[in-house]
């Protein structure tokens, strides 16, 4: 868990403005599609949600598999990117 | 030095002749050694303060004066405390606040007099009746006569949260002229009328029972049968009462979430009762209460009959005889045995009106005490309770006694039937029970606050989140009630660390880590049996004599215990066991015309918002209260000589070790108990306890708090 992939990088460098879902760490096509489908298009919303569970990691996985699937990988990826991006932007 | 006796004497001076608020103003802002005899004067600040006129301001300043830690045991040059004082000049309210905050009515002067003698040499009565009646528990004149009523408030079904509440509505009209008839021939009367009623009802409802727990195929046409049955026989029981009945109001808020309990509103019998008892309160009808608390033999005789059927009878019965064992000639607590049996009854009536209902479509396992019912993330909590008002004019106390009972449903079953696990429950309801059975988003953040944990915002979003997580938090109670205790007083109930935490005596310590001596208690019995058959020898002389007046209490902390008879059927013995003894803070003797005078105590100081006494046993009730929650306060051993329940208290202590309790001192041994070496004095209360916990369990727990909490 030590190294972050390159996604998770990007995603943490700068201020996240209107991107997609699938920008996200651990968030691919396939997610993403889910996402989408479930209202939450841009990166901001899942943040959103991501704020709301008081960055509770354990909730926003438990969210993230409920809406669309992710597996436990996916689902960390995601809430480690969310939560840098936090330290870094908010 | 010098400053600090100048701050004295200007204290002096304000509460000689300033307001309670410059007083008030002045402590806050400076820091006064308080507890020092001012020289010249040769009294400390809460000695001047208790004597001081006019009394209202005397009571003002006494308290805030202990609120700032005032010393009530702070001896003069004469060895004058403050309590002496407000003995002497009959300060009753600041005496009491005094000895609630530790001070000892029974220390002596230089002259050699206590509190107790300058109220009788100044005549200060209304002083000593406290004294007496309060403070002294020693005296059990035997006729003493009850000093409190207790009467049933109402009984609370709940899911966490109100979901229904009935209260008994009595007629005042019937009231005024009836009270001897309905104490007796009405209810002889009706019992005999009804015996016949109710007995068809119990068996459907171990039917049914039984039907859950082997989940067998006929399932429904035997339910639906039973619900039919049902709603006839309680509408007969209610329509031929005559004089009470039980206002039904279900709380709105609640009523359209919760699907199932609100169907239950709508079935004839419910809406039947309701509309009667709007349009017609003055034509009310016998409670079904009222009709059992009467030791009559139809009651029993109806209960036994239930108990013979299934089951469930065992447990049943077990408590039927917990409850006939202490019927003894006292009118009182007879009343209070009978009501908590009918009680039940009544739960098992509402039971089956629910069941009765929802069993067409779904399957429910239990709706009642502490067993959960799971569907799609969601989770149905149902408990009930009933809350008696337990008030003591003479002393103007009232405490609310909230009793969460223990259902016979979920009791363990003897024989071939497994109890029901929660995780079976999950897997026969998941499927059935209809959607919108929920937790609004108030209840649902107010249970986990409860449990230790703070949510957000609770939205569509997040709301099965949260309910997930609710589900896991209250799958393992356990480590709830850890992380509870820890938070709280830094006490933890883990199996391990006990020894280190409490310093129980040897005996409970093993007892704790090995659940094999539940097995042989014979040993335990014979002790047990010498102890008290010497107390039945009526030639020996006993201290306080022979009246059969008096019973142990154990008081628990609820938050440690967390409503362990509800829980006990689905954890092994062991556990309970261990939960039990951890949550013990205080064991002492009791005289039947004031069951709960200990709390006395504790009630004075919390009416003037004190949050701190020096009384290690206050202090704890006190911290109790704060959060929410009443004492649990287990009366055992009921009816037995003074010396004997010392006797009992004693044992006890020495069990579980003074320095675990709260307790000041360890007790007084009497008769050959007395003679015995340590060891066996502490078998002999660890087999005690181990009864008490057997008591406690099929009891149910109870609640004891101030009816201005919450």
């Amino acid at each position: 868990m030590s190294s972050t992939s390159q996604k998770h990088r990007n995603f943490v460098a700068e201020p996240m403005g209107e991107k997609p879902v699938t920008e996200l760490a651990g968030v691919g096509e396939v997610l993403g599609k889910r996402l989408e489908t479930a209202g939450f298009d841009k990166a901001y919303t899942v943040l959103g949600q991501f704020l709301v569970l008081k960055k509770d990691k354990e909730l926003f996985q438990e969210w993230l598999k409920d809406t669309c699937n992710a597996n436990s990988k996916q689902s960390a990826d995601c809430y480690q990117c969310l939560k840098d991006w936090c330290d870094e932007f908010l | 030095m010098g400053t600090a006796y100048k701050e004295l004497f200007k204290l002096y001076d304000i509460i000689q002749n300033g307001t309670e608020r410059s007083l008030e103003s002045f402590l806050k802002e400076t820091p006064v050694q308080i507890n020092q005899i001012i020289p010249c004067k040769g009294i400390g600040l809460l000695h001047l303060a208790v004597g001081i006129e006019p009394e209202e301001k005397s009571k003002k300043c006494t308290e805030l004066l202990l609120k700032h830690g005032g010393d009530p045991n702070l001896c003069n040059d004469d060895g004058v405390t403050p309590v002496h004082i407000a003995a002497i000049w009959g300060r009753v309210e600041n005496l009491k606040l005094l000895i609630g905050c530790g001070g000892d009515p029974g220390q002596r002067d230089l002259d050699g007099h206590s509190a107790f003698d300058y109220a009788t040499r100044e005549e200060q009565w209304e002083v000593f009746d406290y004294l007496h009646n309060v403070v002294d528990l020693t005296d059990d004149a035997p006729g003493h006569k009850c000093a409190y009523t207790l009467d049933l408030e109402r009984v609370l079904l709940t899911t966490d949260q109100v979901v229904a509440e009935y209260g008994p509505i009595i007629d005042e009209n019937q009231q005024e002229n009836a009270p001897a008839v309905r104490k007796s021939e009405l209810i002889n009367e009706w019992c005999e009328r009804n015996s016949l009623a109710i007995n068809k009802l119990y068996p459907t409802i171990i039917s049914e029972t039984y039907l859950i727990d082997n989940e067998s195929a006929p399932w429904k046409s035997t339910c639906l049968n039973f619900s039919d049955n049902v709603t006839l026989d309680l509408t007969k029981d209610r329509i031929s009462d005559t004089n009470t009945s039980f206002k039904s109001c279900i709380s709105n808020k609640l009523s359209d979430v919760i699907s199932g309990v609100h169907r239950l509103e709508m079935t004839p019998d419910e809406t039947r009762q309701s509309s009667e008892a709007n349009s017609n309160v003055m034509n009310q009808r016998i409670s079904v209460y009222e009709n059992f608390s009467l030791p009559g033999s139809p009651n029993n005789i109806t209960h036994k009959n239930y108990n013979t059927k299934t089951s469930l009878k065992k447990q049943r019965n077990k408590n039927l005889n917990t409850n006939t064992s202490s019927l003894i000639s006292n009118e009182c607590s007879q009343e209070l045995d009978n009501v908590l049996a009918v009680v039940q009854n009544k739960t098992n009536e509402w039971l089956c009106t629910s069941k009765g209902d929802v069993a067409g479509n779904t399957r429910r396992s239990s709706a009642s005490s502490g067993v959960s019912t799971y569907s799609g993330g969601s989770i149905v909590l149902a408990n009930v309770q009933e809350e008696y008002k337990y008030e003591d004019r003479e002393e103007d106390v009232v405490l609310i006694e909230k009793r969460l009972l223990v259902s016979p449903v979920i009791l363990p079953l003897d024989g071939d039937l497994e109890p029901i696990t929660p995780d079976h429950t999950i897997v026969s309801v998941a499927s059935s029970l209809p959607a919108s059975v929920q937790y609004d988003d108030n209840t649902l953040r107010a249970e986990l606050l409860r449990l230790g944990f703070t949510p957000g915002p609770i939205q569509d979003t997040t709301r099965n989140l949260y309910l997930k997580k609710l589900q896991a938090l209250k799958k393992n109670p356990r480590d709830d009630v850890e992380e509870l205790c820890e938070n709280l007083q830094g006490l933890s109930v883990n199996n391990n660390n006990i020894g280190q935490k409490k310093s129980y005596s040897i005996e409970i310590s093993k007892s704790l880590r090995n659940a094999d001596w539940m097995n042989d208690l014979s040993s335990y019995v014979d002790l047990e049996n010498k102890a008290r058959t010497d107390f039945s020898d009526s030639n020996k002389k006993w201290r306080e004599g022979t009246a059969k007046t008096s019973f142990t209490y154990l008081l628990l902390d609820p938050r440690l215990t967390d409503n362990l008879p509800a829980k006990s059927s689905k954890q092994d013995k062991h556990t309970s066991w261990v939960t039990f003894v951890n949550s013990i803070f205080y064991v002492g003797k009791g005289k039947r015309s004031r069951p709960y005078s200990h709390l006395y105590q504790a009630l004075t100081l919390w009416k003037k918002d004190f949050k701190t006494s020096k009384d290690k046993k206050v202090q704890h009730i006190l911290d109790i209260w704060s959060d929410k929650v009443g004492v649990v306060c287990l009366h055992v051993f009921q009816n037995v000589i003074p010396a004997e329940a010392y006797t009992n208290e004693a044992a006890m202590i020495d069990a579980l070790g003074v320095n675990s309790l709260k307790n000041l001192k360890v007790g007084n041994y009497y008769g050959v108990a007395a003679s015995w070496p340590m060891k066996e004095r502490r078998m002999l209360g660890q087999y005690l306890l181990y009864k008490a916990m057997l008591i406690f369990l099929s009891e149910g727990e109870r609640q004891l708090r101030p009816d201005d909490l919450d």
